[in-house]
């Protein structure tokens, strides 16, 4: 019932989602979440967990996924290994890890950090966004990851109160 | 300069993976959270079906 409800979901990702890298800028769109953007000056940490590689820069907080379902993740993961040296992380420790670095996810936008001191860092910044899918528009309107797993969450909370509910409802009294 | 889409298999095999990993966790929470409530001390009759429902659509 689940697969039947996500295919189209996939598809929409299958047709719409992709990764652009340059020698200094890395940028993913897909649809529902938004743009995220990071560049290889600001990045300060490379961690690979068991789904891909996650690109962090702390100054300003920003998060590139590379999910290694990627056509080539082998080739752009040999390329992220110029870029830095790749952390392994695993179990818990990736899941939290995962966890906190979703709201990271977002668009490069501030003229700040290494953006104000290197124009042609911006260049290839405006080379990258145009050759995305999306040509730098983004998919319009998008939720936080985190608030999108909230959502998954209460909704669960909810579901089991009500089925339990319905289980007090039918449960013969003593 | 490199462009990387998904790889349609990997992508769905990944997906399937995430959604089956989340799908028995759900159901063992489940079935751990009518345990502790279950003041009869056996589950209930029901309890089984559900947890098959909650399985199958997990979100």
């Amino acid at each position: 019932m689940t697969w039947l409800r996500v295919r189209p979901a996939i598809a929409r990702q299958l047709a719409a989602f992709d990764v652009v890298v340059s020698p200094r800028v890395a940028r993913r769109v897909m649809p529902v979440l938004p743009v995220a953007e990071i560049l290889r000056p600001e990045v300060t940490r490379i961690v690979e967990t068991a789904r891909g590689l996650w690109l962090v820069s702390t100054q300003p907080r920003r998060t590139v996924f590379l999910v290694s379902a990627l056509e080539g993740y082998a080739e752009l993961r040999a390329t992220m290994a110029t870029w830095g040296a790749i952390e392994p992380l695993r179990g818990l420790a990736a899941f939290t890890f995962a966890f906190g670095q979703m709201r990271h996810m977002r668009p490069r936008d501030r003229l700040d950090g290494a953006l104000a001191t290197d124009a042609t860092l911006v260049d290839e910044l405006a080379t990258v966004r145009a050759l995305s899918a999306d040509q730098g528009a983004g998919y319009g309107q998008t939720a936080s990851p985190r608030v999108r797993l909230w959502r998954v969450l209460v909704l669960w909370v909810l579901l089991i109160v009500m089925f339990l509910a319905i289980w007090q409802f039918l449960t013969p009294g003593r | 300069m490199g462009r990387h889409t998904l790889n349609p298999e990997r992508y769905r095999a990944l997906v399937r993976s995430v959604l089956l990993r989340r799908g028995v966790l759900f159901a063992v929470l489940f079935l751990l959270f009518l345990g502790v409530f279950d003041r009869s001390g056996a589950l209930s009759p029901i309890t089984w079906p559900v947890a098959g429902v909650v399985l199958v659509s997990t979100p």
